[in-house]
């Protein structure tokens, strides 16, 4: 026999050898699949299972591994990868939803620009019924071209935010200008739909950030910073609609803004929502509103303004009733403040507890409550007293007659030429030098000295004092 | 013509070593990994690596003798190197008595995973998000944690002694702060902003920081601003201070807009407390405030304050004190103006 024919015949038990094995271990895997050993799906982590008497790696589906969905290589950019897990037809994505994991996609095998992942569309594009899920996006900085439109129950959560951009934490920047917002909350109403820890960049984006128009209960925006959007009204960085769709959302918390030009950080239209819990707006350019609230019945809440026009203005768009601010606090490092409250005259029930202002310079904050309904002007900082608080400031409802007033409080420091009438207690009479006491006052003396319980202040402004009533 | 030449046997040996080698090849490892990566399956033959995290828990090498502080310094060191970039996420979870250094059922750390005391040195770290395991991390002494700009460090939970939740533990010649939020010097200072060092994004949570007994502070944080944070944190047998925000007596205001500290708990139920231990103290410039904290002191000994807010514009709200001769004590170390305080409660006796 030549060395060909034996070679031949080698090459035919070579060939029959390996369909022979490729057929042993089909079989064999087959068989540990009809046994006990689940089948991995793609993206699946692995993990070992005790599977036919033996511990062998698995899949388990606690979450989708996106950086092995879509084409390999640096061709496809991370939306298109995301977009093929909720698409994917195999394995088919869960429809009780699941959590998918994009952490694992970077510039080394998606696709990038500049060192920033680029993405082209919105992830969710052509999801045909419901697909909730829990996106965990990488760190880095992801260029968008296109709004993210995220569906009923879509959590998105970044690696981190921080103060400043860069390719540290998660960064969503936005390279087109014509984007009408960077993330819109659903397109009708839906529930459970949030952002986190992320850093949004709005590249002088003249629309939101973040949109909510129609999510509602469970759904909120929590650590995410706002940089250089410098849309204003319902453009601002942040916009929660009016309407019912938005009711019971919120709170959004802990958020950080530093708009471009003459860019607004929120609008807030939303009624009965859980309100803005921790938010400090920054500005060299004097943007007109940090906040504008025209919804009725929120909670504002432990908020930063230094270097626009006006911190909190309320009631400019809108008739507002029934909200709630606490510990909103104004300096001038970055810029001056007009008002740090500015309330309209549609507003009513009005409560605003802990209301300070320090400036550097002295009088750089020059109103700490300016109020349209009843004219009450609350001065700020000056050059003696840079700092300047307001303990409590609160605005009732009109009962209805004409020039029967509006029922107001406050405790604000107050003198003679601010003329806003409040209740001072002390032990003893009060003072008799003129010009001290806020005409319309009363003082009462808590000794329970017999004659002197209850006293007035009566005018002129420049020398009022105090009258015995009772 | 050896070749051509041998067996059948050795034909068929020859083709199964090489099919059975491309299928083990195929099936099981198809790219190269880093140690750390995960696995994950990109087909049901085939599993790759992934970089979604960094798993610390074999990081430097599997060999037990290295301490939970050394693993997580080295997978900081991972997110250093390519493709993470610098930030990212550490799983510590899956560091135990088993895989790791250990002593009496617990984790014993050396030294701080934020310092050059081990195998890498470090110029910068890392923004990370650390994941740490149920058990107990035992700090020795100069063991102080200074969680340098930007990183996150969160346990399984804060629930009561004996639960499988995430200590913290000072141990016996431990002294000074627990866990700090920046720093104005030392590897982990906070950078320069404006001749200031300011760190943002430190956060603390779902841990329970156990002082021993000793007169330590739990956290502190006096160089960490804009979302910087502490959220379901348990403070236990903390003789000194719980949380310190600001620069206590010195104040300051490099803690301004930090916070909300959140769903906190102190707890002292035996031992001797002093007259100074505190469960939290806001000092220097404005913060979030504190929302929901529990201080409760179930000893004779009745400490003087459970809190001390002494810097103006923050929002203190839903409280329960219990077994301290004052709640909370509003400015008696420094001005404090325009504070707002909601639903505090006080009861004698323990929750």
């Amino acid at each position: 026999m030549s060395v060909a024919n034996e070679l031949a015949d080698q090459g035919v038990y070579f060939v029959a050898l390996t369909a022979a094995l490729a057929g042993w271990f089909s079989l064999g895997l087959l068989r540990a699949d009809a046994q006990t050993c689940p089948t991995p799906q793609q993206g699946n982590n692995t993990i070992y299972a005790n599977c036919s008497g033996s511990n062998q790696e698995v899949g388990s589906a606690s979450f989708i591994d996106a950086s092995l969905f879509g084409l390999p290589g640096t061709g496809t950019d991370i939306c298109q990868r995301i977009n093929a897990v909720l698409t994917s037809a195999g394995p088919l994505y869960p429809a009780v939803g699941a959590v998918i994991d994009a952490r694992g996609i970077n510039t080394s095998n998606s696709a990038s620009s500049g060192g920033d992942l680029i993405c082209n569309s919105n992830p969710w594009s052509g999801v045909l019924g419901p697909a909730p899920s829990v996106v965990l996006l990488p760190a880095g900085t992801i260029d968008l071209s296109a709004e993210w439109v995220l569906p009923d129950r879509t959590r998105l959560i970044g690696e981190t935010n921080n103060v400043t951009t860069g390719a540290v934490g998660t960064t969503l920047k936005a390279v087109n200008i014509s984007l009408p917002a960077m993330i819109e909350f659903c397109t009708a109403a839906c529930s459970g739909v949030s952002v986190q820890n992320v850093f949004l960049n709005g590249n002088n984006l003249a629309h939101p950030g973040i949109e909510n128009q129609h999510a509602g209960d469970l759904s909120y925006v929590d650590h995410v910073n706002f940089l250089h959007f410098q849309g204003s009204m319902t453009s601002a960085a942040l916009h929660v609609a009016a309407g019912p769709d938005t009711q019971n959302s919120g709170p959004y918390s802990n958020l950080q803004c530093q708009p471009a030009g003459s860019g607004e950080c929120i609008d807030f239209e939303g009624s009965s929502t859980r309100g803005v819990h921790g938010l400090t707006c920054t500005s060299t350019s004097s943007p007109a509103a940090c906040v504008r609230l025209d919804g009725s019945n929120n909670s504002l809440q432990d908020i930063h303004i230094e270097g626009f026009v006006e911190g909190v203005v309320v009631g400019s768009n809108a008739a507002t009733q029934d909200n709630v601010l606490i510990d909103i606090n104004a300096g001038d490092g970055q810029g001056n403040v007009q008002n740090v409250i500015h309330i309209w005259p549609n507003t009513t029930d009005l409560n605003i507890f802990g209301l300070a202002a320090q400036s550097n310079t002295g009088d750089e904050i020059n109103n700490m409550v300016y109020d349209q309904v009843t004219g009450t002007t609350i001065p700020g900082t000056t050059i003696p007293q840079p700092t300047a608080t307001v303990g409590m400031y609160v605005l009732g409802n009109n009962i209805g007659h004409a020039g029967s007033g509006v029922p107001r409080f406050t405790t604000a420091t107050v003198n003679s030429s601010s003329v806003t009438p409040t209740w001072l207690s002390g032990n003893g009479m009060p003072s008799s030098a003129s010009g001290q006491c806020p005409v319309g006052s009363l003082y009462s003396d808590q000794t329970g000295t017999s004659g002197h319980a209850l006293w007035l202040c009566v005018g002129p402004i420049l020398s009022s004092t105090w009258v015995n009533l009772k | 013509v050896e070749f051509a030449k041998t067996s059948g046997f050795d034909s068929i040996r020859f083709s199964l070593s090489v099919v059975v080698g491309l299928f083990v090849l195929l099936v099981v490892r198809a790219t190269a990994q880093n140690p750390g990566n995960n696995a994950v399956w990109s087909s049901p033959t085939m599993v790759v690596a992934s970089s979604s995290f960094v798993d610390a828990s074999v990081l430097p090498d599997t060999a037990t003798s290295h301490d939970i502080c050394e693993r997580i310094n080295a997978a900081l060191w991972t997110l250093l190197q390519p493709p993470y970039g610098g930030a990212g996420v550490i799983d510590a979870r899956g560091i135990n008595t088993s895989n790791t250094f250990s002593a009496g059922g617990a984790l014993p750390c050396s030294h701080s995973p934020w310092s050059n005391s081990w195998t890498h040195t470090f110029s910068v770290f890392p923004n990370a998000v650390v994941l740490l395991p149920a058990g107990t991390i035992g700090l020795q002494a100069n063991a102080n944690w200074v969680l340098p700009d930007r990183t996150r460090i969160i346990g399984v939970g804060s629930g009561a002694n004996g639960t499988s939740i995430t200590t913290i533990q000072a141990g016996s010649g431990f002294t000074g702060t627990m866990i700090q939020m920046g720093a104005t010097t030392g590897l982990s200072s906070c950078p320069l902003i404006n001749g200031t060092n300011i760190c943002s994004g430190v956060a603390v949570e779902d841990l329970r920081l156990d002082g021993g007994g000793l007169g330590v502070i739990g956290i502190a944080n006096a160089q960490s601003q804009e979302l910087s944070y502490v959220n379901r944190v348990t403070f236990y047998r903390v003789r000194g201070t719980g949380l310190l925000v600001g620069g206590g007596t010195s104040g300051g205001s490099g803690a301004q807009n930090s916070g909300p500290y959140t769903n906190i708990r102190f707890e002292y139920p035996s031992g001797t407390p002093t007259s100074s231990t505190l469960c939290a103290w806001i000092s220097g410039a404005p913060t979030r405030g504190i929302h929901g904290l529990t201080c409760s002191n179930s000893t004779a000994t009745l400490p003087s304050v459970a809190v001390n807010v002494d810097s103006n514009n923050n929002s203190i709200e839903d409280i329960y004190i219990s077994g301290f001769a004052d709640g909370i004590d509003i400015g008696s170390n420094a001005n404090a103006q325009g504070n707002v305080l909601l639903n505090i409660t006080g009861n004698i006796s323990s929750p």
